[in-house]
């Protein structure tokens, strides 16, 4: 059995194209298939992308069983006449600057490994090459670059050679038409990347797509070239255990409307760091992409301004949604490779306009939406307006400064831990935040002050307040509020500086008032 | 911006609120009638509802589902 592993550098003049047709597998039938001209631009982002990262070394590894190509290879490549190889190549990348000895041996690759392991940090990720010319950008994960970062996103351990490496990305993969289209390879890079979360079940495309075809199908399962519906995706990830959410985008009056309503529906979700797979209809046809990350800007993009109470000028609340301040998605597109930007300019190939329904992979259990729990946390500010302007002011008196509203899911483990470390809250109120009895998922509302409030700079402090909300409550039927925190900073004309937090449950709602208000800050990292 | 809500707050309301700024650190249970009242101001005015919001979500058109995505 010929030795499975070669070192070779890669530097910014390596052409892509040349670096596929070099390490196709050896003895491989298809091989010549694989060496032959590749128009897939998929592989060369991903080599973009190493290079961007400063990747000095790519060790190239043999013989690879890789699970997904493995089912791909079942399902499908088997059952042909002509061979193919059931094995991939696996691209490991390293920003480790070492000379490489001539002859790629076993004392060479082990002592390299050693040495790359010594050096924290220098693993930068990998690709899985498959035996296919059509589509042989495999299973892949690669750190993000720093301007692309995505919310989505997990920490996976890698084992070379006795060695165990780690990389925290979000797993991408170019769709092999011949088991599955862009919708079976956007659900699979979705479930990867919340796989170790969520605990679910991990599957191939080839998988998703027998699952996807079980009810409803108008052709065969394979060639899966067909693609899928909304209907047949959803089916499919339910199958893998999730919950799909599916948001309707409706059609606007404007352009500008239209990219509100993408934005305003989707971002809640990737903030909260669950990937939002997006149906696109592009002139194509349709297409999926998956949202994992945000571009926030310093500045409001949109003048998006909600006012969910009669406009008379008697009775009246406005806010606007943090997602006026995103000017793009970061995105997984199968079709042209990872980390790429979804935005709003005309002339781009696939944009925000062209959304047409949003699928959010929810663990179980999560009953109400976004959407829903922001209109929860307005009711709960009028009732901390009640309390706090009636106790400060003597009148019910609402948010007198203009507000953002900021919501995300979280998990109570999270909530706690931002509450033990938000050195500017109150004892009392960090006690009963670490104390109170918890609903695994929480809808966490946060209130910031609009005037300071800054996305694109996540050491700026804003927060005024958050309404914490159970996930699980059936929204229309039950009380979901858990707590509600407000302080001074809301309204100036109160000048005591205090905060007010309410909470409410099986025993009825309390109230407590603490001194002090100062900004608070986000809680980044919510799952 | 003018954020406004023009109701009177009951007087039982006004001592609860005012019990809670008077002695900070200590908690203080609000009646459910004295929530209910509150409510219901919250009911009488908002225009956007849950159901608003399900129906704007959830309104998928037999288009949309259709679309094969590929």
């Amino acid at each position: 059995m010929a030795f499975r592993y070669k070192l070779r550098s890669i530097t910014p003049q390596d052409d892509p194209r040349t670096l596929l047709q070099e390490i196709h597998p050896p003895g491989n039938s298809f091989g010549e298939v694989l060496s032959g001209e590749s128009k897939a631009p998929q592989w060369g982002a991903v080599i973009s992308l190493l290079k961007y990262l400063g990747a000095k070394r790519l060790l190239i590894q043999y013989g690879i069983r890789d699970p997904d190509f493995l089912e791909e290879h079942q399902a499908f490549y088997a059952k042909q006449h002509r061979p193919v190889t059931r094995k991939c190549v696996r691209i490991h990348a390293f920003s480790l600057d070492i000379p490489i000895p001539e002859k790629s041996d076993e004392t060479a690759v082990l002592a390299f490994l050693d040495a790359a392991k010594a050096q924290d940090g220098s693993y930068i990720g990998f690709v899985t090459v498959r035996p296919l010319r059509h589509a042989p950008v495999g299973a892949t994960i690669i750190s993000p670059p720093a301007s692309r970062m995505p919310t989505a996103q997990d920490a996976f351990p890698v084992h070379i050679a006795g060695i165990e490496f780690s990389v925290t990305g979000t797993p991408f993969l170019q769709q092999d038409n011949a088991v599955g289209a862009c919708a079976q390879a956007s659900i699979w890079m979705a479930l990867r990347t919340i796989r170790r979360r969520q605990g679910n079940v991990a599957y191939s495309p080839a998988e998703l797509t027998v699952a996807a075809t079980r009810y409803i199908s108008s052709d065969r399962t394979f060639p899966g070239r067909a693609g899928l519906t909304v209907e047949q995706m959803l089916e499919a990830i339910r199958f893998a255990g999730h919950d799909p959410l599916h948001l309707a985008i409706r059609n606007q009056l404007t352009d500008e409307e239209q990219i509100q309503s993408v934005l305003r529906q989707a971002v809640p979700y990737i903030e909260s760091g669950l990937p939002v797979i997006m149906g696109l209809k592009h002139a194509n046809g349709g297409h999926a992409v998956v949202a994992i990350g945000l571009q926030n800007s310093s500045a409001q993009q949109h003048q998006e301004v909600v006012t969910p109470t009669q406009d008379d000028g008697a009775t009246q609340i406005t806010y606007t949604p943090s997602s006026a301040w995103t000017s793009a998605l970061v995105i997984h597109n199968d079709n042209t490779g990872p980390y790429q930007k979804l935005g709003s300019a005309p002339d781009g190939n696939y944009k925000l306009l062209q959304t047409v329904s949003l699928i959010v992979p929810l663990p179980d259990g999560i009953y109400t939406t976004a959407g829903e729990a922001e209109v929860l946390a307005i009711r709960a500010i009028v009732r901390l307006a009640a309390i706090f302007s009636g106790g400060t002011i003597g009148t019910l008196t609402l948010p007198e400064v203009p507000f953002v509203l900021r919501t995300i899911l979280s998990t109570r483990h999270r909530f706690r831990e931002w509450a033990k470390d938000d050195a500017t809250l109150a004892p009392e109120i960090v006690a009963r935040y670490r104390t109170h009895e918890l609903p695994e998922h929480m809808w966490v509302i946060e209130i910031h002050d609009k005037a300071v409030f800054n996305p694109g700079d996540p050491s700026r402090v804003s927060r005024v307040g958050e309404i914490v909300l159970d996930a699980s409550a059936d929204s229309v039927h039950a009380d979901a509020l858990i707590f509600g925190r407000v302080t001074s900073k809301l309204w100036p004309s109160a000048k005591a500086s205090a905060a007010l937090l309410m909470w409410e449950d099986d025993q009825g709602v309390g109230a407590i008032g603490t001194a002090g208000s100062d900004f608070g800050r986000s809680l980044l990292k919510p799952w | 911006m003018t954020q406004a809500l023009n109701v009177e707050l009951p007087d039982v309301l006004l001592g609860f609120a005012k019990d809670v700024f008077k002695s900070l650190g200590k908690p203080v249970i609000i009646p459910p009638e004295v929530i209910a009242r509150i409510d219901r101001v919250i009911d009488e005015s908002l225009v956007t509802t849950l159901l608003d919001v399900r129906e704007r979500e959830r309104a998928a058109s037999p288009e949309a589902l259709k679309l094969r995505i590929r």
